[in-house]
């Protein structure tokens, strides 16, 4: 949240080609051309009730791989642990006739279209539930018959964040042709 | 025969592991995991193929274009056909 209102989603998509600099003052350049190349183009989605859109739930869904490796003499076992995804999913309704509802769908599809390229980030802030440069997980748009409402459920995954992360272990091997490594020596 | 040093049977036992898997990158063939278990013998699986080492008094063993042999050292060392 904003000075603790409402929830907010914020779109970001990196401009190109290089924007010319932009001036406050004359004489005075501003870092705004910097920040754009390298944060992108943030573009905020208030999720406010004024605005149509109410927030029905939220939920953080974490997965490991934990790799335990015994000991013979059954003693402490080693593991190992890498993190899979970190996704947090929220789920909201949003009135049809909503033009956040437009907004809010074609970024989405935008997002989408740069899956590959990787040029999009999201941010999510609401309360404790904080995403900063997110990536798109996945998104459902359900539409009912019988009321005004469209059931959307968002899904962001924090698996871009940054972790510590251990030394490679991964050991680059030379080959030795023969019919046996001693032979061969090569 | 392609053969690579993955691993020395000294150390490996002084881990005390029932297993663990060598995450290593080999010449000419990519990134591989290599499992070794300890059972009533060493063993490296590699590719679906099991293969325990000096399996019926025979070094290097070998199980179709897939074989492990060790050296004076106590090195162990995984050969791939060259045709594979």
């Amino acid at each position: 949240m904003l000075g603790g209102i409402d929830p907010i989603i914020i779109f970001s998509f990196p401009l190109k080609p290089k924007i010319p600099t932009l001036t406050a003052v004359p004489g005075l350049p501003t870092v705004v051309d910097t920040f754009l190349q390298e944060s992108g183009l943030p573009i905020p989605i208030y999720l406010s009730k004024s605005l149509g859109i109410q927030i029905e739930s939220e939920n953080t869904a974490i997965d490991i791989d934990t790799e335990p490796k015994a000991k013979e003499d059954g003693g402490t076992p080693e593991v190992s642990q890498r993190g899979l995804n970190s996704v947090v999913t929220i789920n909201f309704f949003v009135e049809k006739n909503s033009i956040i509802l437009t907004v809010l769908l074609g970024l989405v599809d935008m997002a989408f279209s740069k899956l590959v390229s990787r040029e999009y980030s999201v941010t999510y802030l609401n309360g404790p539930i904080v995403i900063f440069s997110g990536l798109l997980h996945g998104f459902t748009a359900n539409q009912g018959s019988d009321d005004t409402l469209m059931r959307l459920s968002l899904q962001i995954s924090k698996a871009n964040q940054k972790t510590t992360e251990p030394d490679d272990t991964r050991f680059y091997l030379p080959r030795v042709t023969g019919a046996t490594p001693i032979l061969g020596g090569s | 025969m392609d053969w690579y040093n993955v691993f020395s049977k000294p150390e490996f036992e002084a881990l005390g592991l029932v297993s663990n898997t060598y995450e290593v990158f080999l010449e000419g063939l990519g990134n591989k995991d290599i499992l070794v278990t300890k059972g009533n013998t060493i063993a490296v699986q590699f590719e679906d193929e099991f293969l325990p080492l000096e399996f019926a008094d025979r070094n290097p063993y070998q199980r179709g274009d897939y074989a492990v042999y060790v050296d004076e050292d106590e090195n162990v060392w995984v050969g791939i056909e060259e045709d594979t």
